[in-house]
């Protein structure tokens, strides 16, 4: 493997795994959740944009997009960090999953950013991965930069100084 | 994935330029400048296709989010790059502003002002009552603001139905789209008023 640092983004349901020194890119997550999932010995990392928490309402649908769901995108992920690094140590990183605009909540969906925050920890304590950080609800949007060398994920949001967890 | 025919599609496309139309002459008057609007675009894209075609997801905008309420539910969203909203602020305002209070406040105003003039137009067509609600504005990113926006609106697909006017001012290209998210089936009940 070539040792460039190069961005890798990542788009909105999608999911894509990259080694230090690269950095992974998400960007423009409003009620979606970014999630990293990182090996500090082999510096590995796999950077996850979901939309929503649940495939289990779409499983009639044909072709499903298992990296749009929580529930089906964060273990398929984690199966393809381990077949790179089969004995990693993995921890977790989340942001996202704003209710922008303070849309009501009224409608029979709830709020999909709460329910994707939910989701997310659930099938994260579910693989047995530690989340050791997380930046997520309010009304905003944000844009996460992780560096896979220190595992230092930057947070962005528009008119605020980045934050860094 | 929703499959509309060619007419259908035509015939949204006539209510929407209606719509945007009245909004175009709203707006005019509003500033006393003609301000003129291209024929709407309809398509279904898939959010890449929306963020290298229309705009990229990590451009800041201002985003204006008016619920549209009475017969029909769903959203208007009109989103601005900054430059434009400094140029319609300044056109509402008559002179330039740094105040982004008050520039906010001009494009929330106008977009009100759009919103209904659009909802009226249609609501006059298709014999229903529209009325949008007073607007919220945020600054964002315009990946956040339009997958959340569809999302809210139980609209999960990676492809989406985007409805969209593009404003021009003096031959001048404004970066000003409106954007009309129906909820789900409002466009069937649209097309079932125009006898489609």
């Amino acid at each position: 493997m070539e040792l460039i640092q190069s961005e890798v983004r990542v788009g909105i349901a999608d999911y894509k795994i990259a080694h230090a020194p690269s950095k992974l890119i998400t960007v423009g997550l409003g009620s979606c959740i970014g999630t990293i999932i990182y090996d500090e010995h082999t510096q590995i990392g796999g950077l996850s944009h979901i939309m929503l928490p649940d495939s289990r309402p779409f499983a009639k649908k044909q072709a499903l997009n298992t990296a749009k769901f929580a529930d089906l995108a964060l273990p398929e992920m984690v199966d393809k960090l381990k077949q790179d690094s089969p004995r990693a140590r993995f921890k977790a990183k989340i942001v996202g999953g704003a209710n922008m605009f303070g849309f009501k909540t009224t409608s029979k969906t709830g709020n999909i950013g709460q329910r994707n925050i939910a989701a997310v920890e659930e099938m994260l304590q579910k693989l047995g991965i530690p989340l050791i950080a997380s930046h997520v609800g309010g009304n905003s949007g944000r844009t996460m930069i992780v560096d896979l060398k220190t595992f230092e994920t930057m947070v962005r949001i528009v008119h605020h100084d980045a934050v860094y967890i | 994935m929703m499959g509309y025919s060619e007419l259908e599609l035509d015939g949204l496309r006539e209510v929407i330029n209606i719509g945007g139309g009245h909004a175009a002459t709203s707006i005019s008057k509003l500033v006393n400048q003609k301000i003129e609007m291209h024929v709407p675009e309809i398509s279904i894209l898939s959010y890449h296709e929306l963020y290298e075609q229309v705009i990229a997801d990590d451009v800041e905008v201002h985003a204006v989010v008016s619920s549209i309420v009475g017969d029909y539910n769903g959203v208007i969203l009109f989103v601005v790059s900054d430059d434009s909203a400094d140029k319609l602020s300044e056109l509402m305002l008559g002179m330039k502003t740094d105040d982004i209070n008050v520039k906010m406040s001009a494009v929330s105003e106008l977009t009100n002002i759009i919103s209904n003039s659009f909802l009226g137009a249609i609501g006059n067509l298709l014999n229903v009552q529209l009325v949008s609600a007073l607007p919220v504005i945020q600054d964002d990113y315009f990946g956040a603001v339009i997958s959340s926006v569809y999302m809210a609106l139980d609209q999960y697909d990676d492809h989406i139905m985007v409805i969209r006017n593009e404003f021009t001012y003096s031959e001048e290209k404004l970066d000003a789209s409106l954007f009309f998210i129906p909820e789900t089936g409002v466009l069937e009940q649209i097309l079932k008023s125009l006898g489609i």
